[in-house]
C-alpha cells in the first residue's frame, strides 16, 4: 500500500504538469522603412581662394568644411549642382568635376574666371553615392579645380564669388 | 382467538397509521460540478511599424490590441515565438526581415501571465497592445529603406 501511494503520488504530480490544452494564434510584424536624406553640414572653401596667375599647373582647391549628408542606408542617390554665375544648372556632380561654373568679379562683372567643381565622394565615378544610414555621415568631397590658362587670364581683383546649388536626388 | 387477532390487527393499524403521520423521510443529493479553465480564440491583430530612419526618436508601432477572453478567476499563462526567439518575462527581443536588408532589430513586449475574467459579457484581457512593437532610435536611424516582416506566435497556456 505503501508502494502503491507513492507511484500514485509521482504520476499524479507529473499529470498536473501537464498543460490542460492552450490558443494560439499568429500576429506579424511589419515595418517599412522610409527613403530620406538629410544635409547635415554645408560645404564650404577658404575665403577668399588665392589663385595664382603664373602657375602652369591646374590649381585645385580643397574644401574648408565638406558637405555632409545622411541618408538611409543603401540608398543609392545623385547630387545635381548649379552655378549662380556659370551656366550649369542642375548637372550631374561627379569626381572628374563640374564644367561650366563661374567666380564673377561683383565689382566688375563681366570678369569671370571659370573652374570646376567636383564631388570626390560618389561611389563609382558616375556621380552615384551610396546612402550610409542615419548614423553615419557621407561626405561629398567637394572641391574645385581651375585650370592654368583660366587662371592665367584671370584679371585682379578681389571680390570674385559664386553660389553653388547643391541638391540631392534619390 | 379469532377476536383477539382482530384486536391486534386493529392496534397494528393504528400504531403505523400513528407513525406515518408525524415521522420525517430526508436524504440528500450531491451536485458536483467542474469548471474547466479555458479560453476561446484569441483576437489577433497585425501591428504596423512606420520607420522614419531620420526619427530622433524609438518608434512605436500602430494598429489594434490582440485580445482573449478566458475563464473567470483562473490564472493562466502566455509565451511568444518567434523562430527561434522566445519571449521572457513579458518581452520578445526578435528581428523585422527583409530579403537581402540587414535585419532590424525590434522588441514585442506582451502579457505573459493574466487571470480570466470570464466569458459573455466579461471584458477581454489584453495579450499584446497596439504600441507594443518598437524599435530604437539607432536601429531606426541604420536601417535600410524597405519592407520587412516578423510573425510571431502568441499562445495562452491552461
Amino acid at each position: 500500500m505503501a508502494a502503491l501511494a507513492a507511484m500514485s503520488l509521482i504520476a499524479g504530480s507529473v499529470f498536473a504538469a501537464t498543460p490542460a490544452g492552450f490558443t494560439s494564434a499568429e500576429i506579424k510584424v511589419n515595418a517599412q522603412v522610409g527613403v530620406s536624406c538629410q544635409e547635415i553640414q554645408k560645404g564650404s572653401f577658404p575665403s577668399p581662394l588665392l589663385i595664382d596667375t603664373q602657375t602652369a599647373a591646374e590649381q585645385t582647391f580643397p574644401n574648408s568644411a565638406d558637405e555632409l549628408v545622411r541618408c538611409t542606408k543603401g540608398t543609392v542617390f545623385t547630387v545635381k549642382i548649379s552655378s549662380a554665375n556659370g551656366t550649369a544648372l542642375d548637372e550631374t556632380c561627379t569626381s572628374g568635376g563640374v564644367g561650366d561654373m563661374a567666380l564673377q568679379s561683383s565689382s566688375w562683372p563681366s570678369d569671370v574666371i571659370s573652374y570646376t567643381f567636383t564631388c570626390g565622394g560618389d561611389t563609382d565615378g558616375n556621380g552615384r553615392f551610396t546612402g550610409a544610414g542615419y548614423n553615419t555621415n557621407k561626405a561629398l568631397g567637394i572641391g574645385i579645380k581651375i585650370a592654368a590658362a583660366d587662371a592665367q587670364a584671370a584679371i585682379a581683383h578681389n571680390d570674385y564669388s559664386d553660389t553653388v546649388t547643391l541638391t540631392i536626388t534619390y | 382467538m379469532k377476536k383477539l387477532m382482530a384486536v391486534l390487527a386493529a392496534m397494528a393499524f393504528v400504531v403505523v397509521m400513528a407513525g406515518g403521520a408525524w415521522a420525517d423521510v430526508s436524504g440528500t443529493v450531491n451536485v458536483n460540478a467542474t469548471v474547466s479553465g479555458k479560453c476561446n480564440a484569441i483576437t489577433a491583430n497585425d501591428l504596423t511599424l512606420a520607420i522614419d530612419p531620420a526619427t530622433a526618436s524609438d518608434v512605436t508601432s500602430t494598429g489594434a490590441d490582440t485580445t482573449v477572453k478566458c475563464t473567470n478567476n483562473k490564472d493562466f499563462t502566455v509565451t511568444a515565438v518567434s523562430g527561434t526567439n522566445v519571449g521572457a518575462s513579458g518581452t520578445l527581443s526578435s528581428t523585422l526581415k527583409s530579403a537581402g536588408k540587414t535585419d532590424i532589430p525590434y522588441t514585442l513586449t506582451y502579457t505573459s501571465s493574466f487571470t480570466g475574467a470570464g466569458f459573455g459579457a466579461a471584458a477581454a484581457t489584453t495579450l499584446v497592445t497596439a504600441t507594443a512593437a518598437k524599435v530604437t532610435t539607432a536601429d531606426a536611424n541604420a536601417a535600410e529603406a524597405g519592407s520587412y516582416t516578423d510573425a510571431v506566435l502568441i499562445t495562452v497556456v491552461y
